[in-house]
């Protein structure tokens, strides 16, 4: 017992510093077209209009800001483009409200889409993305017209190396099932035109699905709440669920819709 | 003043329908695409679940044309829908949802080249983002949407009111790069990974020998006509070497694919057809 409350100070004490009291009120304007004007410093310098879209895997700024905020474009990464120079970088510091990100990467560009935005909706210069608020635990409050942001650890993928790996994935290996030994429940390929679930096709006499009461024609939805309507979701989302324990399976029966707790087979059962 | 009275008005009926609202919100799990984009899965109208992304970039929601014929959905003239239910995962359904069919072109350049990593149908944008608070955290698997109170103000297009892709002409712009991005990788994902098939059967090492040593009942590996105690020597025409060279074979056998296996039964050798199934 009190190993367990010594680990417990121990783990407050490593958490509490970085956490407690680092929620940011960050201020937006809501656009007329429903677009969201927020004000960032870039380096210490502005702040600028830049328009907050979590739709964007990018940030990008003007030439205006790459000036004046002095921002070092990445040597290779840079030149000059249909819309004028344009390049990479990575920028030491954004500040949107006190919420701060260093090192965060961005395009330094003159993007007509801002320009046509900009002669519309007054002074625009550049989008805040993905590489930003991905950074944060973040609620978006259009009725208070606020996000709060509260740092969090997570470390975004480079957006460039993931879209190569995936051109490169093509011959990878089948995707495995989520479990050894085997649940025993045997599928369809393809999902039920009406309840856009996978139906059971066979059921193994002795198999762990059997005990939990699956029988031929049952329609599997969900798994956790989370759609499985192909095969290769199904086995990822199984994997990703067991991981937390027991799941909830929503299956359709004759109509019905009925509920089963299901363990991960373990080792050493049949 | 006539539009005030309708503001209350509406804000009333909003607040009726979402009465028995959980206090802590509803879950609403994402899935983050290659492309980095929050993408949430929804079915329009009882469709098979679509997927879209979360994009306050965009003043409404979008859902391609393809994607809505699918389900049935038509627009009017100025390409508008009004979608009796949106049903998204989780435990969230939204009634009369407007939405504008269309599908931009970044969409279009992204599903084209499969970045992604998944087919996107569309985006949620400002019309129903603005009538929830939403809490998002990469670390988690799922963001919380909580209804607010409030009709939010109908967004304005850029371009001349009523036109078609007026809204859509900002939207567009907005997300270019991804084609730019396209461009420079070539080629196409596949969308949809394959799955191993499954057989039903497992292996052991014996005397140097791979040796099947259990087989499911009814499975593809009992259908093949597969015994405990046969000794397999070949899969797909391939020489077996190993126990592990045995099972990184099998487990290049896709759902639904049908290999042949050479096999010795005591001092008979023989090959049987093996036809793996979907399951797990």
């Amino acid at each position: 017992m009190t190993k367990y409350i010594l680990s417990l100070s121990v783990l407050l004490f490593i958490i509490l510093p970085d956490t407690i009291g680092e929620t940011h009120k960050a201020p937006m304007e809501i656009l007329k077209t429903g677009h969201l004007r927020i004000h960032v410093k870039i380096n210490g310098k502005g702040p600028y209009p830049l328009v907050f879209d979590t739709g964007a895997p990018l940030n990008l700024l003007s030439n205006k800001i790459g000036k004046e905020a002095n921002i070092k474009r990445k040597p290779g990464r840079s030149g000059i483009s249909l819309m004028g120079p344009m390049g990479e970088a990575d920028i030491a510091s954004l500040e949107w409200s006190g919420a701060i990100v260093q090192n965060v990467p961005a395009m330094i560009l003159d993007h007509p889409t801002i320009k046509a935005l900009s002669d519309h909706l007054g002074p625009i210069e550049g989008i805040v993305g993905f590489p930003f608020f991905a950074r944060f635990i973040m609620t978006i409050n259009y009725q208070k017209a606020q996000v709060l942001l509260e740092a969090n650890d997570y470390v975004p993928d480079d957006l460039m190396k993931n879209t190569m790996a995936l051109m490169f994935q093509r011959n990878a290996k089948p995707l495995a099932p989520p479990n050894t030994p085997a649940f025993g429940l045997m599928l369809s390929n393809d999902p039920d035109p009406k309840y856009h679930g996978l139906v059971v096709e066979d059921v193994l006499s002795g198999s762990l699905a059997e005990k939990a009461k699956l029988i031929k024609g049952d329609i599997l939805i969900s798994v956790n709440q989370r759609w499985v309507d192909s095969p290769s979701l199904l086995f990822r989302i199984l994997a990703e669920q067991w991981s937390k324990g027991a799941v909830d399976l929503e299956i359709i029966r004759q109509g019905n819709t009925l509920h089963k707790k299901v363990e991960k087979p373990i080792e050493n059962t049949p | 003043m006539l539009t005030m009275v309708m503001w209350i008005g509406l804000a009333g009926l909003l607040s009726h329908q979402e009465k028995d609202k959980p206090a802590e919100g509803f879950i609403v799990p994402y899935r983050l695409s290659k492309t980095q984009h929050i993408v949430v899965r929804a079915k329009v109208n009882g469709s098979a679940p679509l997927n879209f992304v979360i994009d306050t970039g965009a003043p409404a929601f979008f859902i391609a044309e393809e994607a809505a014929k699918k389900a049935g959905i038509t627009s009017d003239e100025k390409g508008w829908a009004v979608i009796d239910e949106v049903q998204f995962e989780g435990q969230l359904k939204a009634k009369k949802v407007k939405a504008r069919i269309e599908t931009p072109f970044q969409l279009k350049g992204m599903n084209g080249m499969g970045l992604a990593g998944i087919e996107l149908h569309g985006m949620i944008g400002y019309s129903i983002l603005a009538k929830y608070e939403i809490r998002l955290d990469l670390k988690k698997d799922h963001m919380i949407w909580t209804p607010l109170d409030w009709t939010p103000p109908e967004p304005k297009g850029l371009g001349g009111v009523g036109k078609k892709n007026s809204q859509g002409a900002t939207l567009e712009l907005l997300g270019s790069f991804m084609q730019g991005l396209g461009g420079l990788t070539g080629g196409k994902a596949a969308l949809y990974p394959k799955v191993q098939g499954f057989s039903g059967l497992a292996l052991e090492q014996k005397d140097g020998k791979v040796v099947v040593s259990s087989v499911f009942v009814g499975s593809p590996a009992a259908k093949a006509g597969l015994m405990a105690g046969d000794e397999i020597k070949r899969i797909k025409d391939e020489e077996v070497k190993s126990l592990a060279d045995a099972k990184r074979k099998l487990s290049m056998i896709v759902a639904l694919e049908s290999v042949d296996l050479s096999l010795v039964r005591g001092k008979e050798a023989l090959t049987v057809t093996l036809k793996t199934a979907f399951g797990f």
